[in-house]
């Protein structure tokens, strides 16, 4: 190869490498999508291509607003998920009794199919209102000349949709990080031991440093996940983010619409995922995660 | 999950004799003490019992609506079930088509992954808006429920399958070459029950989704059944009824899952089982 001489061209190549399936599927998927539109023949069951765009293009501003609206909410779940996850998890693998008491409220938590908790959690903050963390003016206000900078305020915010994206996201980190801490090797206890490490130096030392892989590899499903609650959420408190916007689109049959939409938070949610990967992989030792 | 029993060797904290009772009383002290805070800590802190009931206050509120509940619950599980009875058939099926052809499968891989890395959910107006469209009289919105368990449960058991149909040693794979076994024979003889383990996990993870696929389908198409009542909770901010109806389905899952799991453990006896199915 003309680039092994120069490593940064070819960590560059590789990385162009493994894009190359996913940009395949992608190109392939869109000629399957006008393919099948082109058969059928009417936008009003299954919109083309250039109807979608130009469906898009007609709300621009309105879809990036609650695009951004709907991924700062993600933003929000996934932090407070990751949070909770690991503190609940490390607790949970540490304290043996703590353990065997929450298993039966654990094992029942996770096999409530979530999306019928959503209601609780959004009647709650509907009471008690939002806990505001931080307000901007979202970026629609620059990208776009009618948008006033009122209508692209935005905010991270705990509210209904944020908490519930966030215990959606929470089970897959909180069951890794136990098992991870509880998969230490025999052979590292000793070394603890030996050593004359204390309780909380086996934690901090060996027991997490065990359970990072299966965190990190945890927090993409955490990822995905808190995108799910986040929409889930979306669709019952009506009016908020790009989940509503998909709702109201099959209310007024607009199917064109409802296409660019769907495609938007599908690009979007790759492009989240993609994120928190790269993150993740800055943040921990060379070869935590795949 | 870890065995308990694994941890005692270097800690011996309890010895393996009393480990099964001593987990079992464990356990039933945290559900009670669970139960004996959410009764009297709202109340201590003066919080309004209209917003955050006591389990007594859930109960009552569960007995009142028992009757109803009782005549919603019999959609959304019908639906679940379909959906995910559907899914296993298929993903078993398909599975085991795609890992008998190499070629296919990478072409495929990319595909069946990336559909499963974005949120499906969200295409739950779209599935509901075509499945309108059908122009047969006796279908209606509630086959989009059906629908959408389906696809939401479908994708996380197809890739179980596939990775169970695939997981296979090289020695086993030589073996097969060296036999001259058809694709056909080896799926008998060795993937399929080389996938088993996978395929139950998938199923336990598959089921919880199914439940949430037509949950969710209920909550946007407002057709009859658990996901509708429990989103009409919203208008009424009533939050006893939220969670009793919460209550009711995490008990009908937890014990679906439960029966999945001990179906499992009989049918598999090489390998240890786990409530949760691995990572979720």
């Amino acid at each position: 190869m003309s680039f092994a001489s120069n490593p940064r061209l070819a960590r560059l190549e590789q990385w162009v490498r493994k894009r190359i399936p996913t940009v395949i599927a992608g190109i392939a998927f869109l000629v399957l999508w006008e393919g099948l539109a082109r058969v059928i023949g009417s936008n009003r069951i299954f919109a083309s291509l250039e109807y979608t765009w130009s469906s898009l293009l007609e709300q621009q501003d309105t879809v990036f607003i609650r695009i951004t609206e709907t991924f700062t909410s993600v933003v929000v779940a996934f932090v407070l998920a990751s949070i909770f996850g690991i503190l609940l998890g490390v607790l949970i693998a540490e304290i043996f009794t703590f353990r065997q008491m929450s298993m039966p409220l654990v094992i029942f938590g996770y096999s409530i199919p979530h999306p019928v908790l959503a209601p609780v959690f959004v009647i709650w903050f509907l009471v008690f209102g939002d806990v505001v963390l931080l307000t901007f003016t979202g970026p629609s206000a620059y990208l776009f000349g009618d948008v006033a900078a009122n209508q692209a305020q935005q905010s991270f915010a705990i509210n209904g949709v944020t908490t519930f994206g966030a215990w959606v996201g929470f089970f897959p980190v909180f069951i890794s990080t136990i098992t991870g801490m509880n998969s230490l090797e025999e052979r590292y206890r000793h070394l603890g031991q030996v050593l004359g490490a204390t309780r909380w130096q086996m934690v901090k030392y060996f027991r997490f440093y065990r359970a990072l892989p299966n965190i990190a590899s945890s927090l993409k499903s955490t990822a995905q996940l808190s995108i799910v609650g986040v929409i889930v959420a979306e669709f019952v408190a009506s009016g908020a983010g790009i989940g509503y916007q998909i709702v109201l689109a099959w209310k007024t049959a607009e199917l064109g619409y409802m296409f660019g939409v769907i495609t938007v938070i599908m690009v979007g949610s790759y492009v989240f995922f993609q994120m928190v990967v790269w993150i993740i992989k800055k943040l921990t030792p060379p070869g935590t995660v795949s | 999950m870890e065995k308990i029993g694994e941890r005692t060797s270097g800690v011996g904290r309890i010895t393996p004799a009393n480990t099964k009772r001593t987990r079992w009383t464990l356990s039933v002290i945290g559900v009670v003490s669970w139960l004996l805070l959410w009764q009297f800590v709202p109340r201590l802190l003066g919080l309004q019992a209209r917003y955050f009931p006591t389990p007594v206050d859930v109960y009552d509120e569960l007995a009142r609506i028992w009757e109803p509940v009782l005549k919603a619950i019999p959609p959304t599980l019908q639906a679940a079930i379909v959906g995910f009875l559907l899914s296993l058939v298929l993903s078993i099926a398909i599975g085991a088509i795609l890992v008998s052809n190499e070629a296919i499968l990478e072409a495929l891989m990319p595909f069946i992954v990336g559909v499963n890395t974005v949120p499906r959910i969200a295409m739950t107006p779209l599935i509901i808006y075509w499945v309108g469209f059908i122009p047969v009289t006796w279908i209606d919105l509630w086959l989009a429920n059906y629908v959408m368990a389906l696809w939401v449960a479908f994708f996380p058991m197809l890739i179980a399958a596939i990775d169970g149909f695939r997981d296979i040693d090289e020695d086993t794979k030589n073996m097969l070459e060296v036999y001259g076994a058809t694709e056909w024979q080896a799926f008998k003889y060795v993937r399929f029950k080389n996938g088993l383990p996978f395929i139950f996990d998938g199923m336990k993870i598959g089921f919880i989704l199914a439940m949430v696929g037509a949950v969710v389908g209920e909550f946007v198409s407002n057709t009859f059944g658990v996901g509708s009542m429990a989103a009409s909770a919203i208008s009424r901010t009533s939050v006893s009824r939220a969670i009793s109806i919460v209550l009711v389905l995490g008990f009908i899952s937890a014990t679906v899952v439960f029966v999945i799991y001990v179906a499992e453990s009989r049918l598999i006896f090489w390998r240890d089982s786990s409530v949760m199915g691995g990572e979720p």
